[in-house]
């Protein structure tokens, strides 16, 4: 078994494993198939697909049995408020990140302020600030108000979502 | 409550491949070999169709030491649907190309 076969294999391997016990059935017959896959990059590329298979067959049990769990035989209502709840939550991050904005032009335009601290300020005020003010307001909000603490978490994930690409881009 | 069969070009495909041998039961890699889809693509075909019901799975009793291997059948219900899917797909340019002749 060549190196690339057999790092393909042990990647599907741990996949197949990990996945759910419906899955796992689906992982085991993909890996047993790959030993009758001709030629080792054709066998890599069956792996990748199969792992795409497991990992998005596991991602979407996963959120329909949190759907289930969460929202399933409740009223009508119970699921309003909680979906008011979590956008309340994304709406509270959203503020929160305005408020950062307003402080940070603010500050830029101030007369004592150094330019040459910009992007710091950029940083600290625009990331960092409304990150932990999401993470600490999450942490407080998480047993009485979860949905708004989901809310609040979204808000922060997309907020690092957006800097990282930010980043990436204007390296 | 089940979903709806997702009726992909690719599905019909697969199904194709399996009425041209609706007796026997095939392996995945054969089919892909066959539709030359790949595993990213057949196999969550495969999926839908055991969850439909239109696909019956069993494991090839091998020897000892030698792992089995899964193998694929379409059930009753699964040969009369997708004789009807693929037939009602190879009518569609057909129903294109009489409806452009007329026009």
């Amino acid at each position: 078994m060549s190196a690339i076969r057999r790092a393909a294999w042990r990647l599907l391997n741990r996949m197949a494993q990990q996945a759910t016990p419906e899955t796992r059935t689906w992982g085991s017959a993909m890996l047993r198939e790959m030993d009758f896959v001709e030629g080792n990059w054709e066998a890599l590329l069956w792996a990748l697909g199969s792992i795409t298979v497991l990992g998005r067959n596991s991602i979407s049990r996963g959120l329909r049995s949190w759907f289930d769990r969460n929202f399933s035989g409740r009223s009508s209502r119970t699921m309003t408020a909680r979906i008011t709840s979590l956008a309340s939550g994304i709406l509270i991050g959203a503020a929160v990140l305005a408020v950062c904005i307003v402080a940070f032009v603010s500050l830029v335009h101030a007369s004592w302020f150094e330019p040459a601290y910009g992007k710091l300020a950029d940083r600290l005020l625009i990331v960092v600030v409304p990150e932990t003010i999401y993470l600490a307001g999450a942490l407080a909000l998480w047993r009485q108000r979860k949905p708004m603490a989901v809310g609040v978490l979204v808000a922060g994930v997309i907020l690092i979502a957006h800097a990282a690409m930010h980043f990436i881009t204007h390296r | 409550m089940r979903r709806r069969l997702r009726l992909s070009p690719q599905t019909i495909q697969v199904l194709g491949a399996f009425l041209a041998a609706h007796k026997s039961w095939r392996y995945g890699y054969d089919i892909s070999r066959d539709t030359g889809l790949k595993s990213g693509t057949l196999y969550p075909i495969l999926m839908r169709l055991s969850e439909h019901k239109l696909l019956e799975t069993s494991w090839e009793a091998t020897a000892a030491g030698t792992p089995p291997r899964h193998m694929y059948r379409l059930t009753r219900e699964g040969v009369c649907s997708a004789r009807e899917h693929v037939r009602s797909w190879s009518m569609r340019p057909q129903r294109a190309a009489v409806s452009g002749a007329r026009n």
